[in-house]
């Protein structure tokens, strides 16, 4: 079996069509769409949910008061207030808001801090909820510096010693901060286009290894192969082998090409591993199925390439369906294209690599789903 | 048989349809050790169908085969490093060397280091490829690559050497060497099943022979026991220029014809027994009819007459 796999692998390499087609073309396509992938294109009047800690605090007031006047006036935002936090997070989930403000109350010491939620997958509307909590932040801090200042500074105060004066400071400076609760921020628009195209493509390369059984049993080969001692299992095996190899060495390089050319971020590599794993585990098992139902070479290429086309559109690898209503949110999740993306974007904001744990359960649910009749089919491919 | 006296390959009773087509039905023989022995039969009377169950590449749905004792089945290695296979199709991967493909199936018999290097080198010299061995293999003539496909197949010198239809599509040339090479193989010991439609290489090669079609096996022996089974008549075909009817009536009224007939134009069949014997007589009978005779072709009886008397049509492609 092993010699098998071996062999093929080198064929493959050889004759470099899953170079080119798992490597080469993507990553010419990474760095063109990645180089062009647009910057913040900021939407006017974005809708944005606050909610207001009771009682009311100066924080609170300067937001609703001073900010939102000049947001809406500047048609930025329309500020809409929320009576709870759970009523601001629902309105972020259904898209009724792109992003919400949770101002809260003040702790023991008047420290106060702004809670930003803001939707998986959408850093311009994070960035703009952030862009504002930082300034009403800023803002508020200058405020309670100066007056910090001036209650040193009063003639009928006791001269304040230095001690005092850096405490003061220390306390005073910043009351308010500005706390990101969106799960990751939403991947860059260079980490987008990569991980989009290297799923893309790579439901093109895993089929070098699973297509080569249909190749063989025409020319003649796998009729050699299975008079030699070796079980029809086995050389499945060498095959799926191959596929998956061939997918995790295309996945690799682009990953860490596309993090060190375009500055892609995927945030965790543990967390990476594990969904190039469990993606080219379900990438392998569409192909098992499409070679266990094909009848030539030919048959099951074409086949395969439809299929990842389909999926590769469905999963957002060109463009999100999620925004484009609850029908295309909900298809998209069909493919894993959809599931490693969600997952990059659960840990590119810094987060654990156990973030990914649920994406990477799809995608082996898929692996099974698709994967067990693929290779019960397949399995009667193997025969001269 | 072997010195114990069992037999390399033992087919008793193979039977294999599909759907509505019986390829099969009840093929049975014997090949002993060192024999080679022809499986012969047109395109179609299914041959390959009956090698593919003999290999274990195909579930028979009646019968057994066992080679060297072991029975071969679907699925189990069990016997497979007694069989060598050399398919019809050019079971070779065209993007290596003749050598490279060699090493890859002398691994898969768990053939390696310095015994596969000899071994390779040894079947290159069997096959006469030892000077191209290097070359890649797409880039070898028809033929070239037909020898590297039998070399493969040897390679691990089975005890069963299964040669599948090895001489279709090539030049003269390369069939000589390849019938060279197969006949060598009798030689050192191994048993070798050869299948073909050619009647030509079945008498070269082989001692025995079964003739086959429609998915059964019609006759069985050596090309004697099957020329006596349609009786050990010759066939003298005379050239004339006269009268072809008055020629065929003297030669029929000669000692020991069976027949004779007008053939053509200018041309009379006649068969008779022990022709080398009553050919004299048989000529100055015909010469007497006033008619001058410009040829004279004796034709021993072969198993293309053989296969015409079982099979009731000539061997066809």
């Amino acid at each position: 079996m092993f010699d098998i796999f071996v062999r093929d692998i080198l064929a493959r390499l050889r004759d470099r069509s899953a170079l080119i087609l798992g490597i080469a073309a993507p990553l010419v396509l990474i760095l063109i769409l990645g180089g062009l992938a647009p910057g913040p294109d900021i939407e006017k009047d974005q809708p944005l949910g606050v909610v207001l800690p009771a009682p009311p605090t100066a924080v609170g007031t300067l937001l609703t008061d001073q900010v939102a006047p000049l947001l809406k006036q500047e048609r930025i935002a329309v500020l809409t207030e929320y009576p709870t936090q759970e009523k601001a997070a629902r309105a972020v989930e259904d898209e009724d808001i792109d992003a919400a403000l949770i101002v809260g109350v003040p702790d023991a010491r008047g420290r106060q801090t702004i809670t930003v939620l803001a939707p998986n997958g959408h850093p311009i509307d994070t960035a703009v909820a952030i862009g504002i909590a930082d300034g009403v932040t800023a803002q508020a801090n200058a405020v309670t510096s100066v007056v910090g200042a001036i209650r040193l500074l009063t003639p009928d105060a006791a001269p304040p010693d230095a001690a005092t004066v850096s405490a003061q400071l220390a306390t005073a400076t910043p009351t308010v901060t500005v706390a990101n609760d969106s799960t990751s921020g939403g991947l860059t628009p260079e980490t987008r286009v990569a991980a989009g195209m290297a799923t893309f493509f790579l439901f093109f390369t895993v089929q070098f290894g699973l297509l080569g059984l249909l190749y063989e049993r025409r020319v003649g080969t796998l009729a050699r192969l299975l008079a030699a001692p070796i079980t029809p299992r086995q050389v499945l095996v060498a095959k799926l082998l191959v596929s998956y190899v061939l997918g995790v060495l295309s996945m690799t390089v682009l990953i860490v090409a596309a993090r060190l050319i375009i500055h892609a971020h995927f945030g965790s590599p543990l967390g990476v591993a594990l969904l190039v794993l469990s993606g080219v585990a379900a990438a392998t098992a569409t192909v098992t199925l499409v070679v266990g139902v094909a009848r030539t070479p030919e048959q099951a290429g074409m086949a395969q390439s439809m299929v990842a086309l389909l999926l590769g559109i469905l999963g957002g690898s060109f463009f999100s369906l999620a925004r484009s209503g609850d029908f295309g949110a909900a298809i998209t999740r069909l493919a894993p294209h959809y599931w490693f993306s969600e997952g990059l974007t659960r840990i590119s904001g810094g987060q654990s690599w156990t973030a990914v744990a649920g994406p990477v359960g799809v995608l082996l649910l898929f692996t099974v789903v698709i994967g067990v009749p693929g290779l019960i089919l397949a399995r009667r491919t193997v025969k001269p | 048989m072997d010195a114990d006296g069992a037999p390399t390959l033992v087919v008793e009773g193979l039977c294999k349809t599909f759907g509505d087509l019986q390829a099969v039905r009840d093929v049975s023989f014997t090949i002993a050790p060192g024999e080679t022995f022809g499986l012969l039969g047109p395109n179609g009377a299914g041959k390959t169908t009956a090698i593919s169950m003999i290999c274990g590449l195909l579930d028979p749905d009646a019968g057994s085969v066992t080679v060297c004792d072991t029975p071969i089945r679907i699925g189990s290695t069990k016997g497979r490093r007694h069989i060598g296979y050399v398919p019809q199709e050019l079971a070779i991967y065209p993007d290596m060397s003749g050598r490279d493909n060699l090493r890859f199936f002398a691994r898969l018999y768990g053939i390696r280091g310095a015994a596969a290097k000899t071994r390779i080198d040894a079947v290159l010299d069997v096959v006469g490829l030892a000077d191209r061995a290097d070359d890649v293999a797409k880039e070898y003539s028809g033929g070239m690559q037909r020898r590297l496909n039998i070399a493969a197949g040897m390679l691990h010198q089975p005890s069963l050497l299964i040669l599948d239809e090895p001489t279709v599509g090539i030049d003269p040339q390369s069939r000589n060497a390849i019938l060279q090479a197969v006949a060598n193989l009798g030689d050192e010991g191994m048993s070798v099943l050869y299948t073909t439609h050619y009647m030509e290489e079945a008498e070269r090669l082989c001692r025995r022979v079964s003739i086959m079609d429609h998915g059964v096996i019609l006759a069985t022996g050596t090309r004697r026991e099957l020329i006596a089974t349609v009786g050990e008549h010759d066939t003298v075909g005379i050239t004339i220029v006269g009268d072809p009817a008055a020629a065929a009536t003297a030669a029929a009224s000669a000692p020991g014809v069976t027949e004779a007939s007008h053939a053509a134009d200018n041309r009379i069949d006649v068969v008779v027994d022990a022709a080398s014997a009553r050919l004299p007589d048989l000529l100055q009978r015909i010469a007497a009819t006033g008619v001058t005779i410009q040829e004279v072709e004796v034709r021993e009886p072969s198993l293309d007459t053989v296969f015409l008397h079982v099979t009731g049509t000539a061997l066809r492609d």
